[in-house]
């Protein structure tokens, strides 16, 4: 099983390798922020990798349409440059673009497309009373049909990064039999992306948006203490008993998510894991 | 001349749908019971929120509202957005689905790419939105779904206007549907956030107060996660501009169906406004001279709130 290492900075890169010295692969680049992606040096980080002979996946961001334009030109730019790397695409729009102009290329699917809502111990109310034949609906992977893989393939996809939980251990075996490779990221499930980065916002610094990588760095820590009353529009304490099943979250650029690892979880199935600590 | 942008509301029972069709609705949408669940459905809603059924309780009582709207001209959609459809559910799901279209459903609502071929490859050949959980940021995501026979799609909430007229250059033969009342704070198909038909408390999670560590300083009772953009009414002739074909009212969970109809009428007259010339300004005006309702829950509710969605807000500074 490989064994790959999430890289935002080029002397990040030099720590990680002084520490790891037999990692195969990093993964730079962003799930959902684009700013954050561009201040990072993408290309001088993937030169180095490659340089050691260590394998590069780049992240390209979930592309809103007024960054459709630079990310095309800079997924071009990067295979032309980069022959070597592996993009990863975390919109279907994105994925599309790829595939119709490197058709002969493969790609990888990020945690901006993959997900379930097993992902999540947010999420662990859901099936709450559900009948055992529909939780199924609501805990497998949103890309774990022969259908959905069938498609996925069609698009030039042949690797799946998904989230590290129990409860996927099914959804591994089954896109791992269909061909594609699941590459599990180890330190992060993601819990929600936004357009919005909330960090700027809550500190009022959204001025500085495009020179704000740093405030991604510092640590942040959720805990709900009020839940809304849409149909009062008030705000209600929650109560200790749901506070007990609601998971700490951490929130980074506009992205939010749980972290840790749960203990036992089966990774026959997977190639590769993204050591991958946020926080 | 290009028809009129269309306004889309909610139902879930014959009353709502009434009402909605009196407030002067284009096209309804619901969802519909099926099966044995117990919480959820195929809608992608749950059954009932808050002690509010939300979804239409049989196919005899689809039929009736089918028929109310037919008669009124008003076109509808069946909510058939499950985000995904295990294999062995699949067949269940497509039953639910012809069922609905025998009775006269005009438009399938569908959020997953592979519901979409299982659902052309079963022989049903409604037409097919593409809802707002496929999460569709880019013109390249809406080309592809129209290269699979999606006739619209529900773009996410937190779109720009130049970004809404930059889809519609890049596919003019796909009509766009906007979220034009209420909003949520993260993407669409991405929000894993879900509110608890169990469990009152806990809310749609992008509202919630929370307390927050930040670099080891501390912040209490923070809106931390609220980037929601409820309201598009006073962008509406921006959005017609922009090529936008439908504004979508969400509400299906509404407690009182006369409200959520309140909420369509003054979308209704508020578009009367903008193809009669009138500006911004004057139609408010005019809304707020006759309209208790504008005055008393409009515009302390999204207003006051600073819940614009194409307006510059804090809410939309922080878009990345």
């Amino acid at each position: 099983m490989g064994t790959s290492y999430r890289i935002d900075s080029v002397s990040q890169l030099e720590q990680t390798l002084e520490q790891f010295p037999d990692m195969d692969c990093v993964v730079a680049g962003h799930e959902s922020c684009p700013v954050f992606y561009m201040q990072q040096n993408v290309d001088e980080i993937a030169k180095r990798a490659l340089d050691k002979k260590i394998g590069v996946k780049i992240n390209i961001p979930i592309v809103f349409e007024e960054y459709l334009d630079f990310f095309k030109g800079e997924a071009a730019r990067l295979l032309e440059e980069h022959q070597q790397i592996k993009l990863v695409a975390n919109d279907w729009g994105m994925l599309y673009h790829l595939h119709s102009q490197h058709p002969k290329r493969k790609f990888a699917i990020g945690l901006g497309m993959s997900f379930s809502y097993a992902d999540c111990p947010w999420n662990f109310h859901i099936v709450e009373g559900e009948l055992d034949k529909y939780k199924e609906m609501l805990l497998v992977h949103n890309l774990a049909s022969t259908k959905a893989l069938e498609i996925v393939k069609g698009l030039g996809a042949d690797e799946i990064i998904m989230g590290n939980m129990k409860s996927l251990e099914a959804s591994y075996r089954i896109i791992q039999s269909c061909g594609l490779k699941v590459t599990v990221n180890r330190g992060v499930n993601i819990v929600t992306i936004s357009r919005a980065c909330h960090t700027l916002r809550i500190l009022g610094k959204t001025s500085e948006k495009g020179n704000c990588a740093a405030y991604c760095k510092n640590r942040t820590i959720l805990k709900g203490t009020h839940y809304y009353d849409m149909s009062l529009g008030i705000h209600a304490a929650i109560s200790e008993e749901t506070k007990a099943i609601q998971p700490e979250m951490h929130s980074y650029s506009n992205m939010l998510f749980t972290s840790g690892e749960q203990e036992g979880i089966d990774h026959s199935n997977v190639a590769d894991v993204i050591n991958d600590y946020r926080i | 001349m290009p028809s009129k942008i269309k306004i889309l509301a909610p139902s879930r029972n014959l009353l709502m749908t009434q009402k909605q069709i009196e407030a002067g609705a284009d096209e309804v949408y619901f969802g519909v019971e099926s099966g044995d669940f117990k919480v959820y459905s195929f809608s992608g809603r749950y059954k009932s929120m808050n002690g509010v059924k939300v979804q239409i309780a049989s196919y005899e009582e689809l039929k009736e509202n089918l028929d109310i709207c037919h008669e009124n001209g008003v076109s509808c959609q069946l909510a058939a957005n499950m985000h995904y459809i295990p294999e062995e559910l699949n067949g269940e799901y497509l039953e639910h689905i012809k069922a609905c279209v025998s009775l006269g459903v005009d438009q399938l609502i569908v959020s997953n790419i592979s519901l979409i071929a299982e659902i052309r490859k079963s022989g049903i050949d409604t037409p097919i939105l593409a809802g707002s959980f496929t999460f569709m940021p880019n013109s390249e995501m809406v080309k592809y779904l129209e290269s699979i026979g999606v006739f619209r799609v529900v773009l996410p909430h937190a779109m720009r206007l130049n970004e809404i007229a930059g889809i519609k250059a890049a596919c003019p033969n796909v009509e766009l549907e906007i979220f034009a009342l209420i909003g949520g704070g993260n993407n669409c198909g991405r929000c894993l956030m879900f509110h608890s038909p169990v469990r009152k408390d806990i809310g749609p999670g992008c509202r919630a107060l929370y307390d927050v560590n930040y670099g080891g300083v501390e912040y209490t009772g923070k809106r931390f996660l609220d980037a929601a953009a409820d309201c598009a009414l006073c962008s509406m002739k921006d959005l017609i501009d922009a090529g936008a074909d439908a504004l979508k009212i969400v509400g299906r969970e509404s407690k009182n169906e006369a409200i959520s109809a309140k909420f369509t009428n003054i979308f209704v007259r508020f578009r009367e406004g903008v193809y009669a010339g009138k500006s911004t300004a004057e139609i408010k005006k005019d809304l707020a001279a006759d309209t208790l309702f504008w005055n008393m829950n409009w515009l302390p509710r999204f207003c006051e709130d600073n819940r614009c969605k194409f307006h510059k807000t804090e809410v939309t500074e922080s878009y990345i």
